[in-house]
């Protein structure tokens, strides 16, 4: 499905600095697999999904979608396949128009868009149905712009534009870190439910580390641009959030770390071993 | 105040209005500072009077003119998206170009168009009378284009141009080549302009090089009054506010033309004007209602206007 071989990234800072961002990243996942990315500030974790959504060239390696070779193809080509979620709600949606016109958006994602009005009594249907589902009663609010709806509102919008054309994979990038607990844990359980209904392959990047063990099938952990963990099956099934730092500092042969994991600035902090909020 | 000068207030708000349309294009669907109206405006006038003077068809020539700012606003576009040259320069320096090209084509400064055939005496030719033609043909232009810009922005194509301007990450992430939603807009806004340059040229029976100068901030000043007025931003009241401020525009113009200002100090009113719009609170406040919860959508590339909102 997904296959990244020696994928590297050099940022060129204005001073000319050079930042190794991801170093010769292999990765591969099978279709259906929902792999949560795990790591601490500035591992590479967003650097990773840009890499594959195409935000910007990478400096060596190749990545593969879907039997295709995608290197070469620019963001809005790869964009057929991939659909996307920013920690940002603002990132997601266009604030001046409508619900209904960022859905017709979303919905014409991998298609030629032509000279067609974008949302008829069809779309209106579709799109009414689709947002039921969000249990946020914006089914009828079809023609309120985005601008309006609060951030959890417009992260659940975000989220249902990504997948509404059924996309081969979804990233989503810390998507419920800048929303409030509560509303964080309700994208998260609607995020587990699209993805369930919809089978769809997932790269998802999370700073909770519970959540990251208890949800999806497989988690990576990154490090300094590397992938320095990957469990899947039994042996992620047994694990505890002590289990992941324990791995992680093993693998690295350093002594770690949660300091360095749990209390970087932007992390709620976790308890160690808790089971999920 | 008599009729005859409201008259032709209205039909230069609606002549210009199409050329407000065009403005309204770029500075708000794309959010594209373009300053190449200064050098297509002109343009359209040059390709329509020259076409004309030779001989052919003035239908043909205000289409040809039509066509002509296209191509103005895709080097605009090409020099942005291509070259990465910021928005501004790249209409600056398509402006500045063009003033040589448009001499070129008209050969000298000023080609005048009496006693030549224009879209106006076709009109008379009809039997409909001088007096009505301006009036009738420039308010069925521009109803006609303005309903055919409400349309386009609602296509698909017309959604993901002003979805570029609006979030360029997210439209780009649903799979839109943004880069060509810009040469679109650019080409199109340009397009009006150039068409409303080509009917004013025939309307006022010459063209002449200088006649873009300051059309920028006049397109400008139009969408703006437009806006104090018409507070709606869906797209049909959108554009009828920018026809709209086109027409208080030129009888603002009038009026202060009757207070005794001279012609050439109308540039200098029509700045003032701009600047004590963008400084009211009425319109900073219209502003802040649109932005809504997010971004700020004038300030977010450098927007000429609005830098303090
Ligand atoms: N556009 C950029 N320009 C320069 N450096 C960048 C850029 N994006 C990321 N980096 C650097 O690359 C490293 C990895 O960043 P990132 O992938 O955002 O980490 P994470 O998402 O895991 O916190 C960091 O050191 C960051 O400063
Ligand atoms: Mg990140």
């Amino acid at each position: 499905m997904l296959e990244l071989k020696g994928v590297r990234k050099v940022f060129t800072s204005g001073d000319g600095s050079e930042k190794e961002a991801i170093r010769r990243i292999d990765l591969t996942l099978s279709a259906g697999e929902f792999v949560t990315v795990i790591g601490s500030n500035g591992a590479g974790k967003s650097t990773l999904l840009g890499a594959i959504a195409g935000t910007f060239p990478v400096d060596s390696g190749s990545i593969f979608l879907d039997g295709r070779d995608i290197t070469n193809w620019p963001e809005y080509r790869r964009a057929a396949l991939i659909g996307r979620v920013f920690q940002n709600p603002a990132q997601g949606t266009a604030a001046s128009m409508t619900i209904e016109e960022n859905l017709a958006m979303a919905l014409a994602r991998g298609r030629r868009r032509g000279l067609r009005l974008a949302v008829g009594e069809r779309e209106r249907r579709l799109f009414r149905e689709r947002l039921a589902l969000l249990g946020l009663e914006l089914e009828n609010r079809l023609s309120d712009p985005v601008g309006l709806l609060s951030g959890g509102q417009r992260q659940a919008l975000a989220l249902l534009m990504a997948t509404i054309a059924q996309p081969k994979l979804l990233l989503l990038d810390e998507h419920t870190a800048a929303l409030d607990p509560k509303t964080a844990v309700k994208i998260q359980e609607l995020t587990e439910r699209i993805v369930a209904d919809g089978r769809l392959t997932v790269l998802m990047v999370t700073h909770n580390l519970a959540q990251a063990l208890h949800c999806g099938t497989r988690t990576i952990m990154m490090h300094e641009g590397e992938i320095v963990l990957d469990v899947k099956g039994e042996e992620r099934a047994g694990m505890t959030v002590d289990d992941l730092l324990e791995a992680f500092a093993r693998t690295r042969g350093e002594q770690l770390l949660d300091d360095d994991l749990l209390l970087s600035e932007d992390l709620p902090l976790v308890e160690r071993g808790a089971p999920l909020a | 105040m008599d009729l005859g000068i409201i008259a032709g207030a209205v039909e230069q708000g609606l002549v210009y209005g199409v050329m407000a349309l065009g403005v309204y294009l770029t500075f708000r669907a794309l959010n594209f500072p373009d300053l190449t109206v200064d050098g297509s405006f002109p343009l359209g006038g040059a390709v329509a009077a020259t076409l004309i003077v030779g001989g052919y068809s003035p239908i043909l020539a205000t289409v040809a003119a039509a066509g002509a700012g296209i191509l103005a606003g895709f080097a605009t576009g090409l020099l942005h998206t291509r070259l990465k040259i910021s928005g501004l320069l790249a209409g600056i320096l398509s402006m500045t170009a063009l003033y040589s090209i448009n001499l070129r084509i008209m050969g000298r400064a000023n080609v005048p168009l009496l006693r030549e055939q224009t879209v106006l005496t076709l009109l008379e030719d009809l039997g409909i009378p001088a007096g009505w033609a301006p009036l009738l043909l420039f308010l069925l232009v521009s109803v006609a284009l303005k309903l055919g810009l409400d349309w386009f922005l609602r296509t698909e194509v017309g959604l993901a141009l002003r979805a570029t301007g609006d979030n360029e990450q997210m439209i780009r992430s649903a799979g839109v080549d943004t880069d060509a939603m810009k040469l679109l807009g650019l080409g199109l806004s340009n397009g009006l302009v150039a068409l409303s340059g080509a009917l004013v040229a025939q309307y006022q029976g010459f063209t002449d090089i200088g006649m873009g100068i300051g059309m920028i901030i006049a397109g400008l000043a139009s969408v703006i009054m437009g806006e104090v007025l018409i507070r709606s931003r869906r797209v049909f009241w959108a554009t009828l506010s920018a026809l709209v401020g086109s027409l208080l525009y030129r009888f603002l113009v009038f009026v202060a033309l009757r207070l005794g200002f001279a012609p050439t100090d109308l540039k200098l009113v029509t700045a003032v004007l701009v600047v004590v719009a963008l400084a009211a609170p009425g319109f900073q406040a219209s502003v802040r209602g649109r932005i809504g919860a997010g971004r700020g959508r004038m300030k977010a590339k450098g927007g000429v206007v609005g830098a303090r909102t």
